[in-house]
Formats: C-alpha cells, sequence, structure tokens
C-alpha cells in the first residue's frame, strides 16, 4: 500500500495513513459486488454519530465479529451472539447498531431470494452510472441529495436501517455512485475515469 | 435419562409444565394449508431459513398443545403476536425457544413461563459475556472454575428467566443470579418461581415457571415429538421421558435486594 502524502487530496483525510489509504484506494470507486456493498453500508450506519475514521480502524474487528458480513450467517444470530457482540471492544457496543446489522441482513436476503440483484437495485437511483460533480471546496459538498433520499425511503422500506439520507449519501459517495473527489484531488480525474466505463 | 413411553393419545389434561422438543427437519417447507391466515401474513415476508423455522414452531405448538390438552393438533391455535398463550384450547401459557435446529415449546395452565435450548457445544467466547453480562458472584465461581457447562446452565437459566418475566436480554441478566452452590436468586420475592434444567440429545433446556404459591411443584413433564418432513397437522409419534433427569431449584430473592 502506497500513499504519497504530497499528492493534492480532499482535505477531510487529514494525515492519518489509514484514512489516506482509504481515500485514494477505496472512496468514490465504483463498487458493484453485492457482498462488498453489504458490508459497507453496514458500516456506514455504525458510523452515526462518530467519525468515520473511527469505524475504519475496527474494519478488521468487524469483519472477524460479525462472520465477514455473511448475511446467511448474520440472520441466524441469536440472544448469547448479540451478547458476545455487545462484549466485543473491537466493535461499537451499541445495541440498536448490533441489531441494525442483522436487520440489514434479512433485507439483503429478501433481495436474494427475490432473484434480485442488490448492487443493481441501488445503481438503479443513479440510473447505474455515477454522478460526475465539480467541486472546488468541501462547502460546496452536499450532506445528502434527492437521490440519496430516494434510496434511503426505498431500503427502508425493504427492512433496513441506520440508512437515513446522510448514511446513504455517505454510502454513494464512498461506493462510487457520485464523484465528490474536489477537482484539485488527484483522485477526481480516475474516478471519472472509471466512471466512463459504465 | 432412564427411558421412555410411546404416547400418542393423551387422555387427561396435563395440570403441570410441560416441555416438548422436535428436531427440525430439514427438508425445505412449503406453506402449510394449517396455519391460520394471521400467521400465513406473518410468514409471508420471512426469508427462507426463518420461514422453515417459523413453519416447524408453529406446528410444534400445536402438537404441544395437543399434548397438554388432547384437543386435536388441528383444532389448537397460539394467540397473535408474542407467542405467549393459546387461542385454541384457551387458557394454556406457551414459550417457545429455538436453537441449532431443535425446537422447544413450554406449556403451562398459568402464566409466567420461560423456556430456553442451547447446544451443549458451540463455538463462542463464553467468558467475554460472563466478564460484560453476568453478576460480580458469577464472575467469580464461573471465571475460575473454566467450565463452558457451568456457565451454559447458567445462560440458559438466565434466558428462560427473562423470557418468564417478559423482558428482553438488554440489561437484564443480572436479574436471576445463579450461585456456585446451584441456588438461585431473583429480582421477584413476592412471587414463587421454580426453574428446571436438564440436558437432552446434545442440548442444554431450562425451564422456568410461576408456581402460584407452590413450593414444592412437580419437576416439568419432557416429550420428544417425532416431526415428520411435511409437518403433518395429525397428531405426531411422541415419546414422553419418564424419567427426565431435572435439577429443580425454587428461585430465591436477590441477596440485598429491597423487599419493601
Amino acid at each position: 500500500m502506497t500513499t504519497n502524502t504530497t499528492k493534492q487530496r480532499c482535505p477531510w483525510c487529514g494525515t492519518d495513513p489509514l484514512y489516506m489509504a482509504y481515500h485514494d484506494q477505496v472512496w468514490g470507486r465504483p463498487e458493484h459486488d453485492d457482498l462488498s456493498l453489504f458490508e459497507k453500508l453496514c458500516l456506514d450506519g455504525q458510523q452515526a454519530g462518530l467519525s468515520w475514521i473511527t469505524i475504519l480502524r475496527k474494519q478488521d474487528s468487524y469483519r472477524k465479529a460479525y462472520d465477514n458480513f455473511d448475511p446467511e450467517k448474520i440472520v441466524q444470530y441469536d440472544d448469547r451472539r448479540i451478547a458476545e457482540l455487545l462484549a466485543d471492544p473491537g466493535i461499537i457496543r451499541n445495541r440498536l447498531k448490533v441489531a441494525s446489522i442483522i436487520r440489514n441482513a434479512r433485507g439483503f436476503l429478501g433481495f436474494r431470494e427475490r432473484g434480485e440483484s442488490f448492487s443493481e437495485f441501488l445503481w438503479s437511483h443513479v440510473d447505474h452510472r455515477p454522478r460526475q460533480n465539480q467541486w472546488q471546496s468541501l462547502q460546496e459538498v452536499p450532506v445528502t441529495t434527492s437521490e440519496a433520499e430516494a434510496m434511503s425511503k426505498a431500503l427502508k422500506k425493504q427492512g433496513f436501517n441506520f440508512v437515513g439520507p446522510t448514511i446513504v449519501y455517505a454510502f454513494m459517495q464512498a461506493c462510487g455512485m457520485v464523484n465528490d473527489h474536489l477537482v484539485t484531488c488527484h483522485a477526481h480525474e480516475p474516478c471519472r475515469a472509471m466512471a466512463e466505463r459504465y | 435419562m432412564a427411558g421412555t413411553s410411546s404416547d400418542s393419545s393423551p387422555e387427561q389434561r396435563e395440570t403441570r409444565v410441560s416441555v416438548w422438543l422436535a428436531r427440525q427437519p430439514l427438508e425445505p417447507q412449503v406453506l402449510p394449508s394449517w396455519l391460520s391466515s394471521y400467521e400465513q401474513e406473518v410468514v409471508a415476508a420471512f426469508a427462507t431459513g426463518r420461514f422453515n423455522e417459523f413453519i416447524h414452531s408453529r406446528w410444534l405448538v400445536r402438537q404441544a398443545l395437543y399434548g397438554a390438552s388432547g384437543v386435536a393438533p388441528r383444532l389448537c391455535r397460539p394467540a397473535h403476536g408474542r407467542l405467549v398463550a393459546s387461542a385454541e384450547p384457551e387458557g394454556w401459557f406457551l414459550s417457545l425457544s429455538h436453537s441449532h435446529g431443535l425446537s422447544a415449546c413450554a406449556t403451562a395452565p398459568s402464566p409466567g413461563l420461560g423456556v430456553d435450548v442451547e447446544p451443549l457445544y458451540r463455538e463462542t467466547d463464553w467468558r467475554r459475556i460472563v466478564r460484560r453480562w453476568f453478576t460480580r458472584g458469577e464472575q467469580d465461581w464461573l471465571l475460575s472454575q473454566a467450565d463452558e457447562r457451568a456457565f451454559l446452565r447458567v445462560w440458559t437459566l438466565k434466558e428462560a428467566w427473562l423470557k418468564a418475566t417478559g423482558r428482553g436480554i438488554a440489561n437484564n441478566l443480572q436479574t436471576l443470579e445463579v450461585h456456585a452452590d446451584g441456588s438461585l436468586s431473583g429480582d421477584r420475592p413476592d412471587q414463587h418461581w421454580a426453574a428446571a434444567i436438564t440436558d437432552v440429545d446434545g442440548f442444554m433446556i431450562a425451564v422456568v415457571w410461576q408456581t402460584m404459591g407452590d413450593t414444592k411443584p412437580a419437576p416439568p413433564g419432557l416429550t420428544l415429538v417425532q416431526a415428520d418432513e411435511h409437518h403433518d397437522i395429525n397428531p405426531a409419534h411422541m415419546d414422553r421421558i419418564t424419567d427426565p433427569d431435572w435439577t429443580l431449584t425454587m428461585i430465591g430473592a436477590q441477596p440485598g435486594a429491597d423487599h419493601g
């Protein structure tokens, strides 16, 4: 993993090497894999009220605690498994947040059982093409959009929670459904180029 | 376990607490015609795994009600909502637990009933649960004994207690304390509660019930119910365990609890 500290980046990632690597290699790159999208949506929900770096630092612990985000396994969690999760210092030990991952796994399996693709469903909210923005500064970047609001509503209808419009917009940015890298950022152009392929 | 006796036509009404156990068939289930319209509505929203478990549980409830009351299973029906009482025949109280393919249904003629089943072997970090959720006293003896079976006894008793008293696990796991000598103390000192625990077929089974003043209650009945793959609604084959090895304990007051 290489992170060049002299590169021009979106200022939100600061100088933390983990955060910079995430910004350079993950954030804004279009993601189409059902399970990766499920994991990311769950993690974004865990962020609520905290900073993203807190969750990012715990990502490996999350994977370990939640069976690598295997929804088939997660839907079977019982009281004992939940008690164990709530005692795990590697994750956010909040009862509602733990319950939300289980709930979201049920929602995810709903798609699978109807023979629908979770990825197709999510991407349909941006007509399957990453939105290209041209922001000059962080102040211009919105916290949510009407597309995020529509996706939030649709997810709630499928039984998901911790998917408010702000969480969903952060998710859309991270999964590259929208290119919100500032135009001055070195990642803006590669993300735009990746979007051209769709 | 002393033995079993086949009993597929109960003739008299069961007046004590009973536990009915059935293994869930591995075959995928289709929507049975005997489900009530309410149950059909509930199950329609379920994914496959929960769907099969739901069908199995609802089938076992009907067989348990039949076993307890003598009313044919096709006429038996639980009340709507959380599964705590019967609608048909009236007057039965229920509790249900499901874990790793085994379902348990407890029946009693009076309210305040909870059952829990857990597999004897399961890969989890039980010490972490003890440290985070159990009382200081329980931590002391459980962590020094390092006996997973002992943990499991405590856990299933607590789960059954919380179901019997109508509460969830959140912040309530200390309302029943299990002592090293096996005695129990709960936060309901004004009422009489009993707990029974045993293991059958690789599972720990705990049941807690309110005895309505009886300080020497009879041990619960224990019956294995044979589930066929189609969940036929005719009376199932039942093996009554004639001498279940229950450890029966009355639940006392918590030390230092405020009785005023």
